[in-house]
């Protein structure tokens, strides 16, 4: 029995032993008729698992795996490696295996380097530009309008995020001043790597820490082919409008971006509508208006249709630009600059407008045919030096324009107007700040005389009027600042200056029937020079942490006025708080008190002729309007998704001591002032978002608007006549590739406008709808066919509305080396008008304006 | 701001570029990229590009892709590497220092081209299986090209049965500690190459994606191409050393790189010198320490 036990346990002992002892399986890899192959990989599959034990062949070939126990049937070794078929065989415990593989292709599937498309860094976000373009965009502005939360405005202008951009820099520098339409309407999206854009930018070194930038700023860093050399694009298009008229279409831009010298050039000219000044204008921090004509009174010219430019432009524009910057010492650089430009606008239409009174309503057909011409040159030159230690900015500038124009009119006014305003300006901006440790100050003075003539005559079968105008305008406006911080999270900011100006005016009307008018008595001349001195004081704060931004800022005023002989208190306060518990969200309240100061403008007392049907009447108010506001504002971004929001509502109220005086003389509108107390109020809720669509390289875009103004300022023929205007605005868009071939652009609006005046009969109603389908066809590489659609509904009166569609077609083939030839033909149908009617005030204004006929233009593009 | 370096060595100062500082001031010499003759040591059948990421600042926070999840744009390094492997030997090396060394030398050539601003990468150099079942590491502390030789690590892979994709492949977790960091890799067992980024080597198929647990460094595949390439090995006059002798030398250069430089300095031939850059202020946080956690 005892020895039957032992067995037993001996038996079990054993079992145990050998359940617990590894199996080894071992052997060599060689290739078929070779020698032994090392790094081949080994894996033992144990059935219906994935495997985990493996080995990696040695140098002679030789492997050898250690299993926890034996190999069951069904389990299985995979030997693999790069160039060889992989071999599954079974495995056997106890000998020496020989594995033999065979040469095989690679069949590995490559994987395409892409760069991503989007990185974030903290507080900057870089789009790599490749990943957005498309292969007809032709310059960065094509690209830009393609990034989530990027918009880019008719007028060049860029916004980030709801914010209008500060800056833009090429490789970090500023190449042009706040001009930056001059280059990325005209750079080509091939030269740029990526958009880097710096959110909240302080574009001054020495105040980086003390005082936070406000507005984003974009960085563009080139492709390294773009860099140290000369690169640039040009086109030439050619071809024939139904009306019938030759076109043209040219454009050569040269870039060099080195590290000493940066040149930036440009020569444009067509007429094929597309507008070229505002490429001179400037916007951000930097940015001043293109021209600096001081304020007049004449106002002739041709009417614009709230259509594309391109749509309604009859012109024939140029401009031609050069910009060089030099880096001398380290930080230092010199920038000088010279600009003309050249339009010539033609534009025809018939039009109704409708004045609404509190007892009636009046309506006025007219037909217009008008055509201006302006030359506009200027010459720039600047300084800056933007360090840790100090910045120094000072920009001096100088222009002259000449415009003239010549309207036709028929109708109830049929008349003759000639126009010829010449003007010059020079400025200079200075900009010094210094700093030390914590705290910097500032010196900052902005001069600028502009003086200018308006010589206007119309003529009328019953008479000729002239109106003679001259101005001569000086304004400063010079300020002390300093900013310093006291704890990392709250700085203080402090500014003292004074604003002046001095203003002449000699003006003269002859020609007036002034007994018909009811104006005998009254003055047509004004000789008179009107002043102001301003010193102000204008205290700041903001505080920082992590959640929580606050800003408060209360400037506020004593101004002396001459020619009025008053002396006024004006304020200012601001202030906003900003809750931003994450990243990606922020929450934004804010509000303003302020009244006004008086307008030096408004101080004369002669009447002025403008055009054949308004004339205003200066005034010497010295009364101060007040206005208050409050706004909320919702942001919400992520970068790395693409996706954006934001959404603002603001109520503003408006207590004015002055109204408006609209009054019906003969055949004149005389506008003016009056003081008399009256009120004003107004909603605006909107609501915008856009969201990157990563696989079809697409973008979706949606902003919803809401406006409601009413107001109680205008006296029209001595009666109060409060009004309201109401505005919905709604506008998707859309943007994708669905196939290599195939991309799609669509875009909608529509907006409902209402105008009523309470009490009366009088509440009207218009809607404008209008929407575009794009479609971009690359039926082979290298070809672009682009087909598109524009519908547009517009409500004229109440029982009559209007379609319109307007057909594009274009193709384009690009061949290697850059060079483009394409075919574009413009309103295919050949429509001749476009027909639109708007609330302007207390009117309604419905028109039908001429429109550019079919066109047909053929091209050659190259960039080099 | 603590800012580290601990398993990959510092980028700017190691390289062609050395820095030192002198009061408020500090100056980088670039050198002349050397030009050499190489050795074969084979060839590679694919040529892997990852993007590596480092976090230089420990108080911020990278995420995938090197994306800053928190704190300060600079505290993220990235930098494009090069994989040539597929063949007896493979190289990794940084693709930054071969395009920066090349425009440099276009640029000495009287080329138009422009080095300022192009991203210098990092020096170091990683052959495995060279010489045969030993890896072996090149960099350049200064003017001085060290060489460091070791036995073909042990990581000692532990896999796991989790599974994603990355860059179309299927991926396979596998997790190892390796001279005080835990690390996860990501290997396509597709892909049957024993090899990935820096000295991670030795998974049944190539590594596409590895970070170590803390998130401080990230490798991920960025591109894969099929191209027979030549495994080059530079021949220099490389000074022979251990790896802890390695990281003696550059404790003692970037804790003292006055001293250091200063006896370098003799031996710098002004000949060999690229450019000499004098920063006023050197901008904080570029005062980086370096853990040593290997020979401490």
């Amino acid at each position: 029995m005892n020895a039957c036990r032992l067995v037993c346990i001996l038996v079990c002992m054993l079992a145990a032993m050998q359940a617990g002892a590894q199996v080894r399986i071992s052997g060599t890899v060689r290739e078929k008729d070779g020698g032994p192959l090392q790094s081949a990989v080994v894996l033992y599959v144990p059935a219906g698992q994935e495997g985990s034990e493996y080995a990696i062949t040695d140098g002679m070939g030789k492997f050898s795996l250690e299993l926890e126990a034996a190999p069951a049937a069904g389990d299985s070794l995979r030997v693999s490696m790069l160039g060889y078929g992989t071999v599954t065989v079974a495995p056997e415990a106890g000998t020496e295996m020989e594995i033999l593989l065979s040469e095989e292709a690679i069949s590995i599937q490559e994987v395409v380097v892409r760069a991503p498309k989007v990185k974030l860094y903290g507080d900057t976000v870089e789009f790599n530009v490749q990943s957005f373009a498309e292969a007809q965009d032709k310059s960065l502005s094509d690209v830009l309008k393609r990034m989530p939360g990027v918009e880019v405005g008719e007028n060049g202008e860029i916004s980030y995020n709801g914010e209008s951009l500060g800056n833009l820099y090429v490789e970090g520098m500023d190449l042009l001043g706040g001009r930056y339409s001059l280059l990325t309407r005209n750079i080509s999206a091939r030269d740029v790597k990526s958009v880097e854009i710096i959110e909240k930018h302080q574009p001054v070194k020495a105040l980086s820490g003390i005082a936070s930038g406000d507005k984003p700023a974009i960085n563009l860093k080139l492709q390294e082919s773009a860099k140290g050399k000369w690169v640039g694009s040009a086109n030439l298009a050619g071809g024939v409008s139904s009306a019938p008229e030759a076109l043209w279409d040219a454009n050569l831009f040269l870039m060099r971006v080195g590290r000493k010298w940066q040149s930036i050039n440009n020569i444009k000219t067509n007429n094929i509508g597309e507008e070229l000044k505002s490429e001179l204008n400037g916007y951000g921090i930097l940015g001043s208006a293109a021209d600096n004509r001081p304020s007049g009174f004449v106002s002739i010219g041709t009417g614009s249709a709230p259509l594309d430019a391109d749509r309604v432009s009859f012109n024939q524009s140029g401009i031609v630009n050069s910009s060089n910057n030099f880096r001398t010492a380290e930080d230092w650089k010199l920038n000088a600059s010279v600009s003309y430009s050249f339009d010539r606008l033609e534009s025809g239409n018939s039009s109704s407008t409708t004045y609404y009174f509190e007892d009636g309503e009046k309506t006025v057909l007219e037909g217009n045919e008008a055509m201006t011409r302006e030359h506009f040159l200027q010459g720039r030159f600047e300084a800056e030096a933007n360090r840790p230690d100090f910045y120094f900015r000072n920009v001096l500038s100088a222009e002259a324009g000449y415009s003239d124009g010549l309207v036709s009119m028929t109708g109830e006014y049929p008349n003759r107007q000639k126009a010829v305003m010449p003007y010059i300006s020079i400025g200079d901006d200075l900009q010094y700040t210094g700093r030390r440790g914590n705290r910097a100050f500032t010196v900052y003075s902005s001069n600028r005389f502009a003086m200018g003539s308006e010589n206007l005559t119309v003529i009328r079968e019953d008479g000729v009027q002239k109106q003679d105008v001259g101005i001569r305008d000086f304004g400063t406006d010079t300020y002390v600042s300093t900013d310093f911080k006291v704890s990392p999270r709250l700085g203080f900011g402090l500014k003292g200056g004074l604003e002046a100006s001095v203003r002449s005016l000699e003006s003269l009307l002859e020609g007036v029937d002034t007994a018909g008018l009811g104006l005998a008595g009254a003055s047509f001349s004004n000789c008179l020079t009107a002043a102001f001195v301003r010193p102000y004081i204008s205290p700041g704060m903001e505080y920082n942490s992590r959640h929580w931004e606050l800003r408060l800022s209360a400037p506020v005023s004593y101004a002396r006025y001459w020619f009025a002989d008053a002396d006024r208190f004006i304020y200012r306060t601001f202030g906003s708080v900003k809750y931003i518990p994450g990243p990606k969200l922020s929450f934004t309240v804010s509000g303003s008190a302020s009244n006004s100061a008086l307008d030096i403008d408004d101080f004369y007392t002669g009447y002025i002729l403008q055009n054949y049907r308004y004339m205003k009447t200066g005034s010497v108010n010295t009364d101060q309007d007040e206005s208050y506001s409050v706004s909320g504002r919702i942001n919400y971004k992520d970068p790395v998704n693409l996706f954006y929001l934001d959404g603002t509502v603001r109520k503003s109220w408006n207590v004015y001591a002055t109204s408006s005086t609209q009054d019906f003389l003969g055949d004149y509108i005389v506008t003016g002032t009056e003081s008399a107390m009256s009120k004003g109020s107004s909603w605006y809720a909107a609501l915008s978002g856009s969201i990157g669509i990563y696989g079809i390289n697409g973008k979706a875009g949606l902003s919803v608007s809401y406006t409601d103004f009413s107001t109680t300022s205008i006296l029209q023929n001595g009666v109060r006549t409060p009004y309201l205007s109401r505005t919905i605005g709604f506008s998707p868009t859309f943007e994708g590739r669905f196939a290599p071939w195939l991309g799609v652009n669509y875009a909608l609006s529509y907006s409902h406008n209402i105008l009523s005046l309470p009490g009366t009969s009088t509440s009207e109603g218009k809607d404008r709808f209008n929407h575009t389908l794009e479609l971009r066809l690359t039926p082979v590489k290298g070809l672009d066919i682009t087909v598109s659609g524009e519908h547009y509904y517009t409500v004229l009166a109440e029982d009559y509305a209007k379609n319109t569609v307007l057909v594009d077609a274009a193709v384009s083939y690009r061949f290697k080396g850059g060079i483009e030839l394409s075919l574009t033909a413009r309103n295919l149908l050949d429509q001749r008008t476009y027909a639109y009617s708007v609330f302007s005030g207390l009117s309604s204004y419905s028109c039908e304006y001429l429109i550019r006929p079919f066109n047909i233009l053929a091209g050659i593009h190259f960039s080099f | 701001m603590k800012c580290m370096f601990r398993h990959i060595l510092p980028f700017l100062f190691l390289t062609a570029v050395s820095a030192w500082t002198l009061g408020a001031q500090s100056i980088d010499v670039i050198l002349k990229p050397a030009v050499y003759d190489y050795d074969s040591l084979g060839t590679s059948q694919l040529v892997c590009t990852y993007r590596y990421c480092m976090l230089q600042d420990t108080s911020a926070r990278m995420g995938q892709g090197g994306v800053v999840l928190e704190g300060d744009s600079s505290a993220v390094r990235t930098e494009t590497m090069l994989l040539l492997c597929g063949g007896e030997v493979s190289k990794w090396y940084s693709y930054d220092k071969f395009y920066s060394d090349s425009l440099i030398l276009e640029s000495m050539a009287g080329k138009d081209v422009n080095p300022q601003g192009v991203k210098i990468g990092t020096a170091i150099e990683i052959y495995k299986n060279y010489p045969a079942g030993k890896l072996t590491m090149t960099d350049r502390i200064s003017i001085g090209n060290y060489r460091v030789e070791e036995d073909m690590p042990d990581f000692g892979w532990k896999l796991s049965d989790e599974w994603k994709e990355v860059a179309g492949y299927r991926v396979r977790k596998a997790t190892c500690s390796f001279r005080g960091r835990d690390y996860v890799a990501w290997f396509a067992p597709d892909i049957p190459v024993s090899d990935g980024p820096w000295k991670f080597c030795g998974l049944p198929g190539l590594i596409l994606e590895a970070y170590d647990t803390r998130n401080h460094y990230r490798y991920e595949l960025a591109g894969m191409e099929r191209s027979a390439r030549p495994v080059r090995f530079p021949i220099a006059n490389y000074i022979d050393t251990s790896l802890e002798k390695y990281y003696r030398t550059m404790r003692r250069y970037i804790e003292n790189s006055t001293a250091f430089m200063s006896g370098m300095l003799a031996d710098i031939d002004p000949s060999d010198i690229y450019m000499v850059k004098v920063k006023k202020d050197r901008p904080e946080g570029s005062g980086m320490t370096y853990g040593f956690q290997e020979i401490l």
